[in-house]
């Protein structure tokens, strides 16, 4: 098999966690995926700064999400419910790492969410991060976060809304570029051990030639594999109608190519804040 | 002389003491020939009353069967209710169903017979199928689809009003931050928030329009905020409208089908109103909830499982009565009429340690599985359950059966209970039992006679002529063919004839005790068998009274050989002055006997009193001391008239330590009265038995075979010399079926059965002297017992009145002598 030589192996998962549901289901899905990998599972907490910082301003109030109060920010407090979530995240995270028998470390860090998940990215393979839901407010944050991910580090990010599972088939989004090989392997990885795995390759190309060939191509490396693989191509297409296409297919996980023509988008972006399965975006 | 004549007079000869049934009077071999008997034996009475309480429909015609235990009224009542049911339509069904509008107060349903079930059934299979098409509805596309539209359309509107915020925000240099409890807004610079010292190093008045800024964001933050739970509501109440919307539309054709189906039924149909109704109402409880993650609806599906069983079990039927299999109107007999198993009940189940019941729970009682026909109940089986009989008399009064329970009623139980709704009564009942508790109950309650007005009265015996014979021949043959025994020849069922006589105590009587009668087939049935035989004959049936006899009878056989032993002193020959042999009778149970007793007179000079000591010591009941009255009675009338009774005279009954009760002695303690006056022997190989009124006049008395035979025991036992007999009164000569022993012994002579009208008889028969009768004067011949009693009376008067002027002239002496010391 040529399994060894295929790019990427996985073998650090990087999880970032607040005390939030979808982090602790992001959380289950990383052990999933720990599992499946046999990999090393690293569980991130970022005492965020921006919100120490909030408590220094003296005309800033918290608004209770539900009861709409307003309440005065004080710093000790701030302090102590940022402990709490941390301590939540790691029970959480020390609770799967026993169950599953994976290799697991956990680790808090201060400082803006963004550097610090950008810095505990550098040595991992898949960073997975939770995705806020569309009843809460988005803030700049995870936006940034993502996109600093992709633009900063070389690996794979992972945005998980409501403890979504991977789901059958993969949607991959296929090009010209290298990402989008890699893309297709970390495709290939994820389903490797399933049985009955599909896969759902939407070929991006300027022309039906370069789909032709980059179908072949394709299907030299899924080939060897029992895989039903279906085909879409799309030729002179838009990002837009990428989109588009993407939301007619049946799917589960969503995997891109952090390429800048796509990614920057405003119908790709906006898919990807409203589509539940998970998304995986290569770079 | 005269003594002979006397004796020749009342003696009566062997073929008055035991009236024969003729075996050659049935033309029968055996009871196998005969057919069987359909009619009611020998009660006309009650017959025509049951015929009578059966036809009339008016209100309180309810029957009340009276008689002694073991004539048949329970059987008599049923045979008449089951043919009359046959051809009376059979009732209706009836169900419970759910109320949807009282949940306390389930709804009954009336149905023709058969239709409970099948309306039972289709609700049962619309459960089943609501739940598949509302499960597609609900699963269908466009349920999804709009179901989603509605949520997408809500988060939309939440998101846009804070996109639009955070843009507001993002345009005035301030950013909302999401804080552990809730947001905040804070400046921002290059994506951070900024620090305070960088806020403090901003000039004052940046500082300041800063602050408005954030303050502004703020009040629009809040102002989203609190707008999002009316949004929320809106959303739920726009789906709960989808919800109903779909489901009317799933589940209407559904139960249109059933609307058609009872379209006859209002009731029915409401109910299919109220379902649908509820049916969507609730709908939400049929909705898996497969979709959510939610790990609190994921705890919640258990309950919400039950949630939607509990919903659907609402819909079922309760069928309380179902008529889908009977023919005619029903006739129920309830064998324990408690409460609860008269008018029904509603049961319990217990839930994590409540107790709970729903409409599900309703059982029928025996006045619903009777209602349309008819009910027999045991008036003392009814009357001894607690509050069984008030409950029926309240049925019977409201014409409704209302199941109230009893635990509520006396605040036993606290816990959720029903009212299920009433039923109409339409039943005829017949309440059986004892004579005395329909007199008590006439007497004692009120309603009674308002709702029991036919009374059923039942005889206790029937004539025996010949033609009763023959009919009493087809119900033995009958009863027997219905016990599924041999048939009896000719000779035994002349032999049960005979027996029935002696048990109704009377020769020209046959109990219509069917329990005896039956008792005694069986028996004779069981030693028949015994002897190998295909068919009961005359010595079986024999065979049988002697078993019984001989089980019953040890008191007897003790109290025999005590007399026998002389531990009890009776003489059965030879003479003695005042002491005569009377008689008793004893019952055990269903078992008599005669028992002889020895009673004894004292006399001395008195003031005309008789004293019965049994009475001073309250061992006589109230009618043997009457007898004791009536004697003093008799005495003075007859012996006194001119002179004052002068006597002090004394009764007893020797060896007596139970308590007497009865009359029928009475003639003997004159006779052992007599005697003591006038000091004329009596013969002690005679008893007597009878008693006496106030001119002298010997009356009948009960147990009067049992009396002789008790006397023809011992004397037989001690050896029968000829000389002895009994002195029965003569109007209960018509009584006698004596056993076959005695009637033999006084054919043979050696014992004497003698029937006497006046005690002047029996006195001359006891003492051999002649009793005498008054002159013209009223003076007696000497010579004769009367003459004998008068002149010791008269001499006793005057020692009284000699003794009491003695009395008188000593005590003026004395007074004088007082005055003289004085």
């Amino acid at each position: 098999m040529n399994h060894e030589k295929r790019e990427p192996k996985i073998q650090r998962i990087l999880v970032a966690l607040d005390a939030s549901p979808h982090s602790l289901a992001a959380l289950r899905t990383a052990g999933e995926l720990a599992q499946h990998f046999d990999a090393d599972l690293l569980g991130l907490f970022v005492e965020d700064l921006n919100l120490l910082r909030l408590a220094g301003l003296p005309f800033i109030r918290e608004i209770g999400i539900f009861s709409a109060q307003r309440r005065r920010l004080d710093g000790a407090a701030i302090e102590r419910q940022i402990r709490v979530q941390a301590r939540r995240a790691e029970q959480s995270f020390t609770v799967l790492v026993e169950r599953t028998e994976i290799r697991g470390q956990f680790r808090v860090a201060r400082g803006p969410v963004t550097t610090e998940v950008i810095a505990a990215a550098s040595d991992a393979d898949i960073v997975i991060v939770g995705k806020r839901g569309l009843t809460q407010p988005r803030g700049p944050r995870l936006g940034s976060t993502v996109r600093a991910l992709i633009e900063e580090t070389g690996g794979i990010t992972m945005i998980l809304q409501n403890g979504a599972t991977l789901g059958f088939p993969l949607v991959v989004v296929y090009d010209e570029t290298p990402l989008a090989e890699k893309a297709l392997n970390v495709a290939v990885e994820l389903i490797a051990r399933e049985e009955n795995g599909a896969l759902t390759l939407l070929i991006v190309a300027p022309d039906k030639e370069t789909c032709q060939r980059l179908q072949e191509k394709a299907g030299t490396i899924t080939s060897n594999l029992p895989l039903t693989v279906r085909y879409r191509q799309l030729s002179k297409s838009t990002a837009k109608k990428v989109a588009d296409r993407i939301q007619m297919e049946e799917r589960g996980a969503l995997i891109l190519p952090g390429n800048p023509p796509l990614l920057e988008d405003k119908a790709v972006l906006s898919l990807l804040t409203k589509i539940e399965a998970p998304v995986l975006i290569v770079s | 002389m005269d003594n002979h004549n006397e004796h020749n007079k009342t003696r009566l000869s062997a073929a008055m003491l035991y009236q024969a049934t003729d075996p050659n009077l049935f033309d029968f071999e055996t009871t196998a020939d005969l057919e069987e008997l359909t009619d009611v034996v020998g009660q006309p009475r009650a017959v025509d009353a049951m015929e009578f309480g059966m036809g009339i429909q008016q209100q309180g015609y309810n029957i009340f069967a009276l008689g002694p235990t073991g004539t048949g009224k329970q059987d008599v009542i049923r045979r008449f209710f089951e043919q009359e049911a046959e051809s009376h339509a059979v009732p209706s069904d009836w169900c419970y169903v759910y109320n949807f509008k009282d949940r306390h107060k389930p709804k009954a349903i009336e149905l023709p017979a058969g239709m409970g079930i099948e309306f039972r059934d289709d609700m049962d299979d619309l459960i089943e199928n609501l739940e598949t098409a509302l499960a597609s509805a609900f699963e269908s596309e466009e349920y999804q689809t709009r179901r989603q539209t509605i949520m997408e359309e809500f988060k939309e509107k939440q998101s846009q009003a804070f996109e639009e915020l955070q843009r507001q925000a993002q345009s005035q240099g301030t950013a909302l931050i999401r804080t552990p409890a809730g947001l905040a807004v804070a400046p921002i610079r290059d994506g951070e928030v900024l620090s305070p010292e960088e806020v403090q190093e901003l000039p004052e008045e940046e500082e300041k329009r800063l602050e408005e800024k954030v303050q502004e964001i703020q009040d629009e933050l809040q102002d989203i905020l609190k707008k999002v739970p009316s949004w929320q509501r809106e959303m739920r109440e726009r789906l709960n409208e989808l919800n109903r919307e779909m489901a009317n539309f799933a589940i209407a054709g559904l139960l249109d089908e059933l609307r058609e189906t009872y379209a006859d039924f209002p009731k029915v149909v409401e109910h299919l109103d109220a379902v649908q109704e509820d049916v969507v109402e609730h709908a939400e409880h049929f909705l898996t909830q497969n979709g959510q993650q939610n790990p609190l609806a994921q705890a919640m599906q258990g309950e919400a499982q039950q949630q939607k069983a509990r919903s659907l079990r609402r819909y079922e039927v309760n069928v309380v009565i179902d008529n889908s299999e009977s023919e005619g109107a029903p006739v129920v007999y309830e064998d324990n009429p408690t409460y609860q198993n008269l008018i029904g009940r509603v049961e319990h189940r217990a839930q994590m340690g409540a107790l709970m019941t729903d409409f599900r729970l309703i059982k029928a009682g025996a006045l619903h599985r009777a209602n349309g026909g008819y009910l027999i109940l045991d008036a003392r089986k009814v009357l001894t359950q607690p509050y069984a009989w008030e409950a029926l008399k309240r049925a019977l009064q409201s014409k409704e059966i209302r199941i109230e329970s009893l635990g509520q009623m006396l605040s036993l139980i606290s816990t959720i209970s029903l009212e299920p709704e009433a039923i109409p009564l339409n039943i005829k009942i017949a309440l059986y039992g004892e004579r005395m508790l329909y007199y008590l109950l006439w007497q004692l309650d009120p309603e009674f006679a308002d709702l029991f007005k036919v009374q059923a009265d039942f005889e206790d015996v029937m004539a025996r002529d010949e033609e009763q014979q023959q009919i009493y021949a087809r119900l033995i043959g009958s009863l027997a063919k219905r016990g599924e025994l041999l048939p009896l020849d000719r000779g035994a069922v002349a032999r049960v004839i005979e027996r029935s006589a002696r048990i109704a105590g009377d020769a020209e009587k046959l109990t219509t005790h069917a329990r005896d009668l039956n008792d005694l087939l069986r028996e004779a049935h069981f030693w028949a068998k015994k002897h190998a035989r295909d068919v009961i004959t005359a010595e079986d049936v024999q065979e049988a009274i002697d078993q019984q006899i001989h089980r019953a009878d040890r008191v007897r056989e003790r109290m025999q050989e005590a007399i026998l032993r002389d531990t009890l002193l009776i003489d059965t020959d030879g003479e003695q002055v005042a002491q005569v042999n009377g008689l008793s009778v004893l019952q055990l149970g269903n078992f008599a006997f005669g028992k002889p007793t020895r009673i004894t007179a004292r006399t001395r000079l008195g003031k005309g009193e008789v004293v019965d000591i049994e009475r001073e010591v309250e061992l006589g009941g109230p009618i043997h001391s009457k007898g004791v009255l009536i004697l003093s009675g008799f005495l003075g009338a007859r012996y006194a008239q001119d002179t004052p009774l002068s006597l002090f005279a004394s009764l007893v009954f020797e060896q007596s330590y139970g308590g007497i009760e009865g009359d029928s002695a009475s003639a003997a303690e004159l006779y052992a009265l007599l005697s003591a006056i006038a000091e004329a022997p009596i013969k002690q190989s005679l008893a007597v038995t009878g008693s006496v009124n106030q001119h002298g006049q010997v009356q009948a008395i009960g147990g009067v075979n049992e009396k002789i035979e008790g006397f023809f025991d011992i004397c037989q036992a001690r050896g029968l010399t000829g000389e002895q007999g009994v002195l029965i009164p003569k109007s209960n000569v018509k009584h006698l079926m004596l056993r076959e022993d005695v009637v033999a012994a006084v054919e043979a002579g050696d014992f004497h059965i003698h029937a006497v009208e006046t005690v002047d008889e029996g006195i001359a028969l006891l003492t051999a002297m002649p009793a005498g009768e008054p002159d013209e004067e009223g003076n007696y011949p000497e010579g004769s017992i009367n003459y004998l009693v008068r002149q010791r009376l008269i001499e006793l008067a005057e020692k009284r009145r000699a003794f009491s002027e003695d009395q008188k002239t000593g005590a003026e002496t004395g007074a004088e002598k007082g005055k003289g010391e004085a």
